[in-house]
């Protein structure tokens, strides 16, 4: 299923939209008006050709994220031999798909070497086979990558776990189940995001099994309906964590490492795994088929899992290593850290079944839960 | 003619409405708080002094203004040649032209965006030239998104300036081209200053095409708060609203000592 | 002054051409996409086929969207007609010092954001936002209420982005009626009110008919205002084709509903100007 880099004969293949493009848009007139916008960058031709000598270009997040990459990862780089620079290409994740995609639809040239996105996401962009293959001998810090998160699509680089998220004044007593969503008690008081369904499916599926749902993530969907006029609706971390801060919402399902994030600006917040469980997110870093430059895509991606990064990473925005040559503090450790206890209800799941049915259920959450 | 007070108790209300939003982030800059919360807990101009932490933010401000005044020049000079066209020469298909380039308003900034990704991506690999991502595409779409408005401010401006005072200065011997450089250029300026001014800010405001046109190491600054805001929510970006809002405003105090603004915008959007 | 017609071609060929690259060709590449079919692997799938629009007209969602998307931008461009005329007229009458002032003033809205702009909106009418801390403060509300998220928050919302672009097109029309129709009703003793719907009115109703026609088309495209302010839960066009396209990688269904909002537009605004036309032509004759 999945392309690595591409051979001879693909090439030919992907001729076909080419030419199908031309006599489609008449372009002759159009390219002549062209000509002009082409301007400084060389021209780039076929894949594999594009990106300037020495150059990484890393497509990710701005803001934090970004500032982060720069902060951390970046030293890392700078010690390897005939490090990179890198150059940042800056949107958000849905914006960096569309451009994957139609890159790799078109079959044009790739612009990006190192793809950041989340695990499922990442899942999609390869089962679309627009993510090469990493080479782990090429990664002198693989071997210290937690063995459950190896894949040789991407690397993993930071990754937190879902769990409860409430408000310590006015949840009482603490929960420990995820029952606490359906408690008419706090009708009103929870906070859901209309970007993230997984996690919900998750929740009411987990609840329904009284454990891993394993592959019938669809098994909570009447729960799920019952919860309709119960839960307050954001658009994004930012508004849902606003809610969380200022007493709007008293619970939610979300990343440990949000949690954290919150309760560093003064909310008062606490977490807990669910006795149900939960799964972990990873958020990845990958290197895309058609990545102009995947020699530089490795180191940087090396640099990324390189320990020091890891574990500056981990304490300023929450999220924990993924490598196991670190040591955080026992303080840090309880902040955004797993206990070996909790680890153990950290249930991988299989991201081809969740990336084959994201859509439909994207559509059911947004028309049948929120839509009112 | 004096006018009725209620009338002014209205407009007074209705200007507080349109400027609510401007109040509110001034306001909100200065809260001594990592989250909005009223009323604030105090007040603080930190946000100000840590905005130049913000690279991309700081960066974004940069490459946002350079390209607002380059769109704002091209689209001006695109649009007076437009009008100059279809006001001064008897064109076949006038009024589909004339409509034709109000056309990009027509659909939403976020779908043109996204289209004009994808063409602009496939035509480079027909032609092998890359074409997007770069700064002139960049450049380009932003013109062609603010031309229906500097072209309509300068179409309604060559209107209501008649053709009187050509015909005189031709009467008097003057050849066409003196005539449009030293009488009908001259008449239109405000027309010009305002369609500069109103491409500049739509340029400058500009997020959903900017958001797929946009190179790798180069933000504008609408994307960079966005993305700011996926992982903040502090007063940033209350603050560097601020600052966008003082330079532009400034920029407009001052041309409105050259240039009154009374005339300037109206007409803008005459039908 | 004239030019021939090879000259007049010449200066409008820059501006033709900009446009016809940058957003017709582009706009017409993707619209096509709308009588295709979706595929996981490409941008769709090139068979024709009308499923698309049997789709859209089928779902509930997706009607009540684009009801609620019109519905919603006609009642954002009325409000700002109604706040846009006064504001207008005394911007009309004002003293050039202080036209310049209240005009740089009108502008200023615009320089803020719709992110930004929208974060106001939140701080100002969210849960904890100034409106309930103020209401719960005075007594008035018990607990803060839901003023966000609702089709009329949105309206309000939309209706400050778009008026001051209204008030503008509005006073550039007021600027052209004579004054002295206005005074000579006024000095055979008819009252402001009835001077301004009988005498000033009906010579702007051009102007009228240029604004509103636009702000309309503003509304219905608009993004960010919907997404931020009204989210999911007041689904609009503008952003449920954007998720269609970005996040279900469904191209064709976009580009249907791309092309529903075009028709739409279009068909309102040309439906209106006549209606508008033949009303303003009545009035004529009435004076």
């Amino acid at each position: 299923m999945i392309a690595s880099f591409r051979s001879k004969e693909e090439v030919d293949v992907v001729q076909l939209p080419r030419r199908r493009f031309l006599k489609l848009s008449g372009a002759a007139g159009a390219a002549l008006g062209l000509a002009a916008c082409g301007g400084a960058p060389p021209p780039n031709p076929g894949a594999g050709g594009g990106g300037e000598a020495g150059s990484v270009t890393v497509g990710t997040w701005g803001g934090d994220y970004q500032k982060f990459l720069q902060d951390f990862v970046e030293p890392a780089l700078a010690r390897t031999e005939g490090a990179p620079t890198v150059v940042y290409d800056v949107a958000d994740q849905v914006a960096r798909m569309t451009k994957m995609r139609t890159e790799g639809q078109t079959g044009g040239p790739g612009t990006i070497d190192v793809t950041a996105l989340s695990d499922q996401q990442a899942q999609e962009m390869a089962d679309a086979s627009l993510l090469a293959r990493i080479d782990p001998a090429r990664l002198s810090n693989y071997a210290d990558i937690r063995e459950d998160f190896r894949n040789d699509l991407w690397v993993p680089h930071i990754y937190s776990a879902g769990v409860i998220i409430y408000n310590t004044e006015h949840v009482n007593p603490a929960p420990t189940s995820y029952e606490v969503f359906f408690d008419p008690a706090y009708a009103g008081r929870i906070g859901i995001m209309s970007i993230q369904w997984a996690t919900e499916y998750f929740m009411a599926a987990a609840l329904e099994a009284g454990g891993d749902p394993g592959n019938d993530w669809d098994a909570g969907w009447q729960r799920m309906l019952e919860r309709k006029g119960t839960v307050r609706v954001y658009e994004s971390q930012e508004q849902l964590g606003q809610a969380l801060m200022s007493g709007e919402v008293w619970l939610a399902f979300n990343w440990k490492a949000r949690a954290y994030q919150w309760r560093q600006a003064g909310a008062p917040l606490a977490s807990v795994v669910a006795r149900e469980g939960t799964f972990p997110v990873v958020f990845t870093l990958g290197i895309p088929a058609n990545a102009p430059d995947p020699d530089a895509a490795h180191a940087y991606l090396d640099a990324a899992l390189d320990p020091e990064a890891q574990l500056r990473f981990a304490e300023n925005m929450g999220y924990w290593p993924t490598v196991t040559d670190v040591d955080p503090s026992p303080e840090l450790t309880a902040e955004i850290g797993f206990t070996p206890e909790e680890e153990q209800r950290i249930y991988q799941i299989d991201l081809g079944y969740v990336a084959q049915n994201n859509e439909r259920w994207r559509q059911q959450y947004v028309e049948q839960l929120i839509n009112q | 003619m004096t006018l009725p007070r209620w009338l002014t108790a209205v407009g007074v209300l209705v200007f507080g409405f349109m400027l609510l939003p401007v109040a509110l982030v001034v306001w909100m800059s200065v809260f001594d708080s990592e989250f909005l919360m009223f009323p604030p807990p105090g007040y603080s101009l930190r946000w100000f002094t840590g905005l130049s932490r913000e690279r991309g933010l700081f960066g974004g401000l940069q490459l946002s203004f350079v390209l607002a005044v380059s769109t704002a020049v091209l689209s001006t000079a695109l649009g007076l040649l437009a009008a100059l066209g279809l006001s001064r020469a008897r064109l076949r298909w006038r009024g589909l032209l004339e409509n034709g380039l109000l056309l990009p308003l027509l659909i939403p900034a976020i779908v043109s965006g996204v289209a004009i990704y994808i063409y602009l991506y496939q035509l480079s690999w027909a032609l092998q030239v890359r074409l997007v991502p770069t700064l002139g595409a960049l450049l380009l779409a932003h013109t062609t998104i603010t031309l229906p408005w500097t072209f309509r401010l300068v179409h309604a401006g060559l209107a209501g300036l008649g053709t009187d005072v050509e015909r005189a200065s031709l009467d008097l011997g003057r050849g066409p081209w003196q005539t449009l450089w030293r009488v009908t250029l001259p008449l239109l300026r405000p027309s010009l200053v305002g369609a500069f001014v109103f491409a500049f800010i739509f340029s400058f405001a500009e997020l959903e095409i900017s958001l797929f046109l946009i190179s790798p190491g180069q933000i504008t600054l609408p994307v960079a708060m966005v993305q700011y805001a996926e992982f903040r929510v502090d007063p940033t970006l209350a603050a560097v609203s601020t600052v966008q809002i003082l330079l532009v405003g400034t920029l407009l105090a001052v041309s409105n000592r050259f240039i009154r603004f009374g005339q300037v915008l109206s007409g803008g959007v005459k039908g | 002054m004239t030019f021939d017609r090879s000259t007049g071609r010449l200066l409008v060929m820059p501006a033709a051409v900009i446009t016809v690259v940058f957003f017709v060709a582009p706009l017409v590449y993707f619209l096509r996409f709308a009588f295709e079919r979706p595929s996981r692997t490409a941008f769709s799938e090139p068979v024709f086929t009308v499923e698309n629009f049997t789709r859209l007209f089928t779902s509930p969602f997706h009607v009540g969207a684009l009801t609620r998307t019109v519905v919603v931008a006609a009642a954002a461009t009325a409000l700002a007609l109604l706040l846009a005329l006064p504001v207008a007229y005394l911007i009309t009458k004002a003293s050039p010092r202080r036209k310049a002032l209240l005009i740089i003033l009108t502008v200023f809205p615009l320089l803020v954001g719709n992110v930004v702009r929208s974060i106001g909106w939140v701080a100002l009418l969210g849960y904890s936002g100034v409106v309930n801390t103020v209401l719960t403060a005075v007594g008035i509300l018990d607990t803060p209420v839901e003023l966000l998220r609702t089709a009329t928050t949105v309206t309000v919302a939309i209706t400050s982005v778009v008026l001051p672009l209204m008030v503008l097109t509005l006073q550039a029309s007021l600027e052209a009626v004579d004054p002295n129709t206005e005074r000579a009703a006024l000095d055979l003793g008819a009252r402001p009110l009835r001077v301004f719907r009988q005498v000033v009115l009906p010579q702007i109703v051009p102007g009228i008919a240029a604004g509103t026609s636009l702000v309309f088309v503003l509304c219905i495209n608009a993004y960010a205002t919907p997404r931020l302010v009204g989210g999911a839960q007041v689904p609009m066009l503008a952003p449920v084709v954007y998720d269609t396209i970005s996040s279900d990688n469904n191209w064709p269904f976009g580009a249907c509903m791309a092309a529903v909002m075009l028709v739409v537009s279009l068909a309102v605004v040309a439906l209106y100007g006549t209606l508008l036309r033949r009303q303003f032509e009545g009035w004529r004759m009435a004076r």
